[in-house]
């Protein structure tokens, strides 16, 4: 459940386990009764104007600020009302006022253990919600487990999208569904009514509301009937656009906009708590239009073209394996009777839950991150363990003191929790605090590739984890010490009230928490480093095509031009707009972009195959004659590009990529041969490879390219209503936008430009994800190494002090300054040496979660690992280095005298 | 300092409280503090301040059932008022301060 307000009664309700928290912690009367009612009012204003999610956080805000004013801040004042609740736990108030008067006293101590603890849990309480809200919470649809998608195998083994004729027939000869519906990714421009804007939509069939359990705040879904042909077109509002463009107008139902050049009347308002599904397919999260699937741009009659994403509810009971088999048996029926147009055997009908899809490789990115916050947390525990143990070893004398006067070991046991648990607490509270902070900041910065980031929230479950965290830490930083300094336990801490704080076994156990410490970091250090190392490699790929002083535009047509023949001039009109732009070079049109949003693929059938062989699924695009050559791409030797005169009439023709050569033609020359793209419409003509072009990266620099086809635009019957320009420039990039705005404006004012990018811009965009996983990654490090030093500088500076006198004797029996850096150098050295040697095989071991992230990279990469240990060890001496110096400096005299 | 010391955030609240008038409720003199103020003001620290100045007899309240907003989920409304020892205190307190900058324009300035 998120966090944000619940409707009942058709009213807005704050969080009801914060408003439940704060009935008890306020007095029971008139007065707590007053601030409750203040703060669901200050709520619902709130959640009227803005966002009921921001409201809810407020809400929760307050409520916790005023739960620990009237728990703890309460009586000093002498107010008379409030429960004072600590006041009435007795002996604990007493342990808790001395344990607090104790740690204030030296704020130093105090100071460093709580942000430590609260840099610990901060990042395992982020990580935990974005793991628990990513991975583990059900999708928020009624009985999301039985909600999956269908569809077919793609070349990568992927489930992609069908032909609308085979979603229909499946919708009609299937029995394992409560409903099926197919959904199309399509953008639609409102124009008419304010600026002119392009919105990202979906047309979905009227059954999608079914599967999905879609709630409505006004109005209704569409009906059947309105999802068939000839009826009027209606459309369905996102709530968050309502709020935005509309400012939740109620009025809204029932007006008429503008959208691709035709009315559509407004019918309903999706609840703003309706999530879209992300998990179906590329940009299907982020749609706000929803109309019938019966009115997208597409041909629905259409058996060769694969755009048509399906998801279905299954029935009670079936299981995804029992409804693929049934999809698949009708499938291979439905091939049989139609012949060779529709893909068959190698045609694999995949049926699999949404949520796996949605989740799907967000838990290889997810754990490993998870598990560098948890051993950031340990490191962070180890710390303050390693602090406490010290400070109890100086307190040897007050302890003495304590149990001469009569204290029991109990009670001097739980005066330590006591302390601890002042330290937890206060820690975690830090904790939540930049645990929110990092949520938030994970939602803004993550890439996209993490699903479900907007259903993100820090709530009473992540409290619920953050306090169970807390929970064990007093028993692990109050007990641990204690039993561990002494034979017996307690009384060990008294042991020995000499007046020098600490001894031998207290030394070797703080030795020993800076090998597992050392050991930590290095595991997260190890994971950052890869990380970067990938990300080093990753840029420095060469694209393969000219990507310096190339700005793309991606426009799309008005809906007065319907006929490709018409679309094309429209375009070569903006074309040539943008081409007497003072310093544009060469204009080159595409129906997709590398590194852009948009790619296509269709059944491809070449010459001399058997005549019963089946059609290839392969991506195609079109592309101008000045397209490739914008992009700097040449033909090998023995073929050519397009050229202006490869026009309607003449003989049809295509370039490949070497990919595409390598795959149907191994060690063959291609130039001459002929294929056919069934996908263009039926009679689709015989072309003729004219030229193959080397390979370049298409989608993401790390992916091997794939075979392609490119199309001359004046040989397509069919041309797609979005287009993207690229245009070169020879005075840069920077300055270009409004004049390329300014061009395609001067042709048609209406037009809608979806957005005005560089090539390079967009290589930078699909190395996001590496760098932030590096960078967030390579945080963690440098907070495990800060803890790592500062764990290490302290035990070497106690150490130092505790020996004094000894040092001082050593330097009288002649000892030089020198000696005893080396000496204490020496050992800090051997300790953190004894750390990177078990941290290596431990990041040995789980080297394997890192896989997926990495690039070119193995997980277990020498130089980094050598980079990484002389890293951790340089640290090591230095924070070792400065106590030394300090000991060398000790006068012997002085020394002597102060035992 | 006498039993009928101010500290500046007491003084603001009641003055704010005064402001308001009739309408002196709780969520309105916060505004009124944020707005003439500028101060943001903790949920907390306002309560905990009402709860304060009312043990001290400076401001008292009444509660008002049955509220008329249907968003409080029919919980009472308290409105404030300032005592005569809230209004005596408050005089006192700018009397003094009025004393310590007698003279002190040249010094501190206006704004």
């Amino acid at each position: 459940m998120s966090g944000a307000g619940r409707r009942r009664n058709g009213g807005v309700e704050p969080p009801s386990w914060a408003e439940r928290l704060l009935a008890r912690v306020l007095p029971d009367d008139a007065t707590g009764r007053s601030i409750l009612g203040d703060l669901r009012q200050e709520y619902a204003e709130q959640a009227v104007s803005g966002s009921e999610r921001l409201a809810a956080r407020a809400y929760v805000r307050r409520s916790l600020g005023l739960v620990v004013r009237y728990l703890f801040v309460g009586r000093r004042h002498g107010g008379g009302r409030g429960s004072g609740l600590i006041f009435g736990l007795g002996p604990f108030a007493t342990d808790l006022r001395i344990a607090v008067r104790t740690l204030v006293r030296r704020p130093l101590f105090l100071i460093v253990s709580v942000v430590t603890i609260g840099i610990g849990v901060g990042a395992v309480t982020a990580i935990f919600s974005i793991v628990d809200g990513v991975l583990w919470r059900p999708l928020p649809y009624r009985s999301a487990d039985r909600i999956v998608r269908v569809g077919g195998t793609f070349p990568d083994g992927s489930l992609g999208p069908v032909s609308p004729a085979m979603y229909f027939d499946w919708r009609a000869g299937t029995d394992s569904f409560d409903g099926l519906a197919g959904v199309y990714r399509q953008q639609l421009d409102l124009a008419g009514t304010g600026e002119p804007e392009r919105f990202d939509a979906i047309g979905a069939s009227a059954g999608f509301a079914d599967v999905f359990g879609v709630e409505l705040a006004l109005g209704r879904w569409f009906s059947a009937a309105e999802d068939g042909p000839g009826a009027s077109p209606v459309v369905v509002l996102d709530h968050g656009l309502w709020q935005r463009r509309w400012g939740g107008d109620p009025g809204v139902v029932g007006s008429t906009l503008t959208l691709n050049g035709q009315p559509y009347t407004v019918i309903g308002v999706l609840s703003s708590k309706f999530v879209p599904p992300e998990g179906l397919g590329r940009g299907l999260g982020e749609a706000v239009l929803w109309f019938p699937l019966a009115r997208i741009d597409r041909d629905l009659r259409d058996r060769g073209n694969y755009f048509i994403r399906v998801v279905g509810r299954l029935k009670e009971g079936v299981s995804p394996a029992e409804a693929r088999s049934e999809v698949t048996a009708l499938t291979t029926a439905l091939v049989e009777s139609y012949g060779s147009d529709e893909p068959g055997e190698e045609f694999g009908v995949q049926v699999d839950a949404l949520r796996d899809a949605t989740v799907g490789s967000a838990s290889a990115t997810l754990i490993p991150l998870f598990g560098a916050v948890a051993l950031l947390l340990l490191i962070a525990c180890v710390n303050v363990l390693n602090l406490v143990i010290a400070r109890n070893a100086d307190r040897a004398r007050e302890f003495g003191v304590r149990l001469a006067l009569g204290a029991g070991r109990v009670a001097l046991l739980r005066l330590l929790v006591t302390e601890s648990l002042v330290l937890s607490v206060v820690g975690c509270g830090i904790g939540i605090l930049l645990a929110r902070a990092g949520v938030d900041l994970f939602t803004l910065y993550s890439t996209g590739d993490i699903p479900r980031t907007t259903e993100l929230v820090v709530d009473g479950r992540v409290l619920l984890f953050a306090l169970a965290l807390s929970a064990g830490l007093p028993f692990l930083l109050g007990l641990l010490p204690a039993l561990g300094l002494g034979k017996d336990g307690v009384a060990g801490l008294a042991g020995a009230v000499r007046g020098v704080g600490g001894n031998g076994a207290t030394a070797r156990t703080r030795t020993a928490l800076v090998v597992i410490e050392t050991a930590l970091a290095l595991v997260i250090l190890m994971g950052a480093g890869l990380l970067l190392a990938s990300f080093a490699r990753l840029v420095r790929v060469d694209p393969g095509f000219r990507a310096e002083d190339v700005a793309v535009v991606h426009v799309g047509a008005t809906a007065r031009y319907d006929e490709a023949v018409s679309r094309l001039a429209y375009f070569n009109e903006m074309k040539a707009a943008i081409g007497s732009i003072p310093g544009v070079g060469a204009v080159g049109l595409s129906s997709a972009l590398p590194f852009g949003d948009t790619g296509m693929g269709g059944s491809i059938q070449l010459e001399g195959w058997a005549d019963d062989a089946l059609p290839r699924f392969e991506r195609w695009q079109l592309v101008d004659e000045d397209f490739l050559p914008v992009l700097g791409v040449e033909a090998l030797p023995g073929g050519r590009l397009f050229e202006a005169g490869d026009l309607v009439g003449g003989p049809s023709v295509v370039v490949i990529n070497e990919a595409f050569a390598r795959r149907y033609w191994p060690g063959e020359d291609a130039v001459g041969r002929r294929l056919q793209i069934i996908s263009t419409g039926p009679e689709a003509p015989w072309r003729t490879v004219i030229g193959v072009v080397r390979d370049f990266k298409q989608q993401r620099l790390s992916a091997a390219t794939q075979p392609e086809v490119y199309v001359p635009f004046t040989q397509s019957r069919v041309v797609f209503s979005e287009v993207d320009l690229a245009v070169s420039s020879t005075n840069g990039t920077a300055v270009l936008a409004p004049a390329l705005r300014e061009a395609v404006w001067r042709v048609d004012p209406d037009q809608p430009i979806a957005w005005i990018s560089t090539l390079e811009a967009r290589i930078g965009q699909s190395t996001r994800r590496a760098r932030f996983y590096a960078v967030l990654l390579s945080a963690f490090g440098i907070v495990a190494l800060t803890l790592a030093v500062v764990g290490i500088y302290g035990t070497v500076s106690w150490n130092v002090g505790r020996r004094t006198s000894e040092l001082g004797i050593r330097m009288v029996l002649g000892a030089s300054s020198r000696s005893i850096v080396r000496t204490i150098v020496g050992r800090t050295a051997g300790a953190v040496g004894a750390g990177i040697l078990i941290g290596a095989v431990a990041a040995r071991a789980v080297s394997g979660l890192l896989d997926s992230l990495l690039f070119d990279v193995g997980p277990t990469d020498p130089a980094t690992f050598a980079a990484v240990a002389g890293a951790l060890l340089g640290a090591g001496v230095l924070a070792a280095w400065l106590p030394a110096l300090r000991a060398a400096r000790i006068d012997p005299a002085a020394s002597m005298r102060s035992d | 300092m006498t039993a009928t010391h101010l500290g500046e955030f007491e003084q603001m609240l009641m003055l704010a409280v005064l402001q308001c008038g009739d309408e002196a409720y709780a969520i309105d003199v916060r505004r009124e503090l944020e707005e003439r103020a500028g101060r943001v003001v903790s949920r907390g620290a306002l309560y905990r301040t009402f709860d304060r100045l009312g043990a001290k007899g400076m401001l008292d309240w009444e509660i008002e059932d049955g509220s008329p907003i249907p968003e409080r989920g029919g919980h009472p409304m308290r409105r404030f008022r300032v005592t005569q020892a809230g209004l005596e205190a408050l005089r006192q307190s700018r009397e003094a301060l009025e004393r310590l900058w007698e003279n002190l324009d040249g010094v501190v300035g206006r704004t």
